[in-house]
């Protein structure tokens, strides 16, 4: 299982490093401004295209391809940065424990059962427009709160471990404790909760963007999708709508069956904890 | 502490919950980018509407006052009047709040049902032929991007074979004809429901099914199994009526850590298939910029995830007698 | 420093305790009456320098708590600590740093006492980071000398080694260094050999002993086995229930015990080649009395030689047997007689 999820990643990973390709065979292979010059509208398959064209004859492989490119790019980037935050939260809290630790957890309840995509739709009425930069970092402020429950809990096992307590009589202070000697315990499982978050950052960018709300600027698969809905080609083109949808659910299932595999690594006691969406 | 008193405690952290939300939306709201008198007042109003309305909401007022305005609005049923549709926020929530529910429970209720049964069953045929193909059918019914099954789903039964209507929730001619019974009427929303029905089905199903194998694993190993085993007790009644019940309550708690979720995904269908519910009318409004139905759409589906999340944790106390609170 | 201050300062013990106290309260801290455990109650002592203490009590005891407050895990909630004269009680800050650096503790599970992610390099070498100690070149050996002094050999060969990958008396011994690296006036070493085989324990004995010989420091040596005392310590104390009941010269606690709870531990201990004398003292009750622990003396409960309108209503004070030995325990002074 874990082994066929690390085949389909690298296969999105070459996708992804192939993206560069098309445009430099052919201006017209632009994922974004370049245009077939004979064609006009949306066609099947042909030589020319392996995949077809979308409504204006732009080339969907390489729109395919640079989608990948987009899909690793916000969804490694998302998942670090709510890591990041949410292990430092949970470690913080954990360690810290009393008042620190309830109203972070009080704040991490509150953002954890808020429907994210939701969420970050209600941002773009107030800010407009959203770069694929500030969608990457909304996903990211709202999805630490699972991410930093578990890593509190695992603190809150680790911090009356005898190994912590020798490192404060040792003359550790707690910001030495936190990064020096929780922090590389608990760092397998923040990888592990990075799988899972790049998945569901992923998630919620496709669907901003095939909602309408993704970068105008940037071609990813949600945004594919859209064009085919918005453009009333889902009676015409079933071809065009199968190559991002099928690419968004494999990436989706490799991800989840890396976190899996990573899963049964770790401690299988950890299992109950694991955070959903 | 009794369950009461727990639930009592659980509300008051709700409403002070809601009240940071709606503080956070209330600043973003002013503090955003632009004119916040142009976000709550409608272009095309009449003047003499526009200045009640600034009345009402105080918008020539100062800030704090401004904010006592909007919590005495909100508190008192006036949400603002939507630009789109030029009538009040509420009015239109009325209506779409039904057509959600129906949907949404319905299809929760009935995935939640079937996914759980065939977990309980796959979990007690380990390692078979069964367990390999429904769980990894269950996998990639959980792992489908929704948007696009929607879409498929959409394509093949509504434009390919032609037997389900494209979009909506009723066919107006139908309605508009008062020779129609009832029951035409119920059978011809059943009839546009099928399709998002089915694509929830597939979306939950798989997640149900997953939880439920898994729980029933767990449980399969603890000592009160063995102890039923050596009774010798029939293996149906180990598994209906000593794994299953233990095993339900994780299910339970996955109900409310994939809330959040499955409100996405209900919005994204409703979007698909123009089901007229609150989801769909978010993303109509913050499309076309309509600020009081957004924030009216918005602040109504967090106070319903709030309350949810406190129903199943309520749910979960009466199941689990070792939990006290 | 004025040589009548530093006088005064050589002649305070390494450690003294002053009516230590440590409650530890169950449930939430918003729930005052919930019920609470006295780990230690009034607790005094005085540990000399340059010895072997040994700590003695079955377990629940607050053998643990007694040490966690003299390292300053925990705070006392009243009574005094000095070590060397100074009152660390309540030190915080740069005081207390520096204090870290004087007391020293081992844990009992070596399992658990090393951080699973450091080489034997990087938790012997963190005490030195932390204090700054013992820079550039001389850091390593200074390492490889303090491995080497705790018997692991050769040094080189383990720097890069994970804690998995030793065994437990390797890890013990590496903790060991741990403390050692910062050469500590006082070491508090907390049941070391309890989770190690008799074999092993023995050479972790041994190490302790050579180690505080050639240190000249103060070794706080907690257990629970009367045996493991007697063999290896100075001075003991017998501790019950937060109290000490009794404590002296090893040699006069071990031979001539005067309180009930010391001889019953003395009879627990297995004896070989002695027949008939199971039970010298038989100070166990079979059946534990109930009893509120509010007044009267700590051992009522189980003590045989209890008499109910003294022992049950007044907690006995601690009767002095010269040469520092001392029980508390009405009947102490006629108990040998007693028990002959
Ligand atoms: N963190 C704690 N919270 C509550 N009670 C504790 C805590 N630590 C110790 N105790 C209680 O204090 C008493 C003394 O424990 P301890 O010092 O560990 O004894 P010993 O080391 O002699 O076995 C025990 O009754 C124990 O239950
Ligand atoms: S004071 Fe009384 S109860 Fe306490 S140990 Fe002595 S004889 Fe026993
Ligand atoms: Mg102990």
């Amino acid at each position: 299982m874990g082994r066929l999820g690390v085949l389909l990643l690298a296969l999105f990973a070459l996708m992804a490093v192939g993206s560069f390709l098309p445009p430099l065979i052919d201006p017209m292979y632009h994922p974004m401004t370049g245009v077939d010059p004979e064609i006009t509208r949306a066609t099947p398959p042909s030589w020319r295209h392996w995949l077809g064209t979308d409504f204006i004859g732009r080339d969907l492989l390489s729109q395919l391809l640079a989608g990948a490119r987009v899909a690793f790019m916000v969804g490694i980037s998302a998942a670090f940065v709510s890591v990041v935050i949410g292990t430092a939260l949970g470690l913080v809290a954990g360690y810290a424990g009393r008042w620190t630790d309830t109203v972070l957890m009080r704040l991490a309840d509150m953002i954890m059962v808020m429907p994210t995509l939701l969420v970050v739709l209600m941002m773009a009425v107030f800010f407009g427009q959203l770069s694929i930069w500030s969608i990457v970092l909304m996903i990211a402020l709202f999805r630490w709160p699972g991410v930093s429950r578990v890593i509190r809990s695992r603190t809150l096992t680790l911090k009356h471990r005898p190994f912590i307590e020798a490192a404060r009589i040792a003359g550790a202070s707690h910001l030495r404790i936190l990064i020096v000697h929780l922090l590389p315990n608990v760092l397998p499982l923040a990888l592990l909760y990075m799988t899972f978050r790049v998945t569901s950052a992923i998630i919620i960018e496709a669907a901003l963007a095939f909602l309408g709300f993704g970068d105008p600027g940037t071609v990813s698969w949600g945004m594919m999708l859209q064009w085919v809905w918005k453009t009333g080609h889902m009676s015409q083109a079933p071809c065009w709508l199968l190559p991002p949808g099928i690419c968004i659910s494999l990436l989706t299932l490799s991800f989840y069956l890396l976190g899996r595999a990573m899963d049964e690594v770790l401690d299988p006691r950890l299992r109950k904890e694991k955070g959903v969406g | 502490m009794t369950l009461f008193r727990y639930i009592l405690r659980r509300l008051a952290e709700i409403i002070v919950i809601f009240l940071i939300i709606q503080t956070v939306l209330f600043f973003l709201f002013h503090l955003a980018p632009g004119d916040p008198v142009a976000r709550m007042v409608d272009p095309n109003m009449a003047p003499e509407e526009e200045t009640a309305l600034i009345r009402e909401w105080g918008l020539d007022q100062p800030l704090g006052t401004q904010y006592l305005y909007f919590l005495r609005n909100f508190y008192s049923g006036r949400f603002g009047v939507s630009f789109h549709y030029g009538a009040p926020v509420a009015e239109i929530i009325g209506h779409r709040l039904p057509n959600t529910v129906l949907l949404f429970t319905t299809a929760v209720v009935l995935s939640a049902l079937v996914g759980v049964r065939v977990g309980k069953y796959v979990a007690w045929q380990k390692h078979s032929h069964v367990d390999m193909v429904v769980t990894m059918a269950a996998l990639v019914c959980h792992t489908l991007f929704l948007p696009w099954i929607a879409m498929l789903i959409l394509w093949f039964f509504a434009f390919k074979v032609g037997w389900f209507p494209v979009t909506g929730m009723i066919s107006p001619e139908l309605w508009s004809n008062p020779a129609s019974g009832g029951l035409m009427k119920a059978l011809d929303v059943l009839h546009h429901m099928a399709l998002p029905l089915l694509t929830l089905f597939l979306i939950h199903f798989g997640s149900f099914l997953l939880v439920m194998r898994g729980s029933m694993r767990d449980v399969l190993t603890e000592d009160f199994i063995f102890t039923a085993r050596a009774k010798g007790l029939p293996e149906r009644v180990i598994r209906d009526r000593h794994a299953a019940p233990n095993a339900a309550l994780p299910v339970v708690t996955y109900v409310g850590l994939s809330m959040a979720f499955s409100i996405n995904g209900g919005a994204l269908t409703e979007t698909v298939f123009s089901w007229p519910g609150i989801g769909r009318e978010l993303v109509f409004a913050v499309s076309n910029n309509d600020y009081p139905l957004a924030l009216g759409c918005f602040l109504l589906i967090a106070w319903v995830v709030l309350m949810a999340n406190l129903i199943i944790d309520t749910l979960y106390a009466c199941l689990d007698p070792r939990i006290c609170y | 420093m004025n040589p009548a201050e530093s006088n005064s300062e050589h002649e305070a013990p390494a450690i003294a305790l002053d009516y230590l106290r440590r409650v530890y309260r169950g449930g939430g801290w918003s729930d005052l009456s919930a019920d609470k455990v006295v780990a230690l109650n009034n607790v005094t002592l005085s540990i000399p320098r340059n010895c072997i203490f040994g700590l003695v009590g079955e377990s629940g005891s607050g053998k643990s708590t007694l040490a966690r407050l003299i390292v300053r895990l925990e705070q006392p909630d009243r009574g005094a600590i000095r070590i060397n004269g100074e009152d660390i009680a309540r030190v915080c800050g740069r005081p207390l740093k520096r204090f870290r650096r004087r007391v020293q503790m081992i844990f009992q599970d070596p399992y658990q006492s090393l951080n699973p992610y450091h080489s034997v390099r990087r938790i012997v070498e963190e005490p030195l980071v932390i204090h700054r100690l013992a820079p550039g070149g001389r850091r390593r050996s200074k390492i490889i000398d303090t491995l080497a002094m705790v018997g692991i050999q050769p040094p080189e060969a383990y720097l890069c080694r994970y804690p998995h990958q030793l065994s437990g008396g390797q890890r013990q011994r590496v903790a060991i260094a741990r403390a050692m690296v910062l050469d500590p006036d006082i070491l508090v070493a907390d049941e070391p050999t309890s989770m190690l085989d008799a074999s092993i324990s023995a050479q972790i004995f041994h190490l302790l002993a050579d180690i505080q010989q050639r240190h000249r420091m103060t070794l706080l040596f907690i257990t629970h086995s009367l045996a493991a005392a007697h063999y290896l310590c100075d001075t003991i104390a017998v501790m019950y229930r937060g109290h000490i009941v009794e404590s002296g010269p090893a040699r006069t606690v071990i031979g001539n015990p005067k309180h009930p709870y010391t001889q019953a531990l003395l009879d627990a201990l297995p004896k070989f080649g002695q027949h008939g004398r199971e039970h010298r003292f038989d100070t166990l009750r079979e059946l534990e009395l109930a009893a509120s622990f509010t007044h009267g003396c700590i051992f009522y409960s189980r003590c045989r030689r209890a008499q109910a309108h003294l022992c049950a209503h007044r907690a006995p004070k601690r009767i002095s047997f010269g040469q520092g030995h001392s029980a508390a325990c009405f009947f102490a002074a006629d108990a040998s007689n007693a028990s002959r």
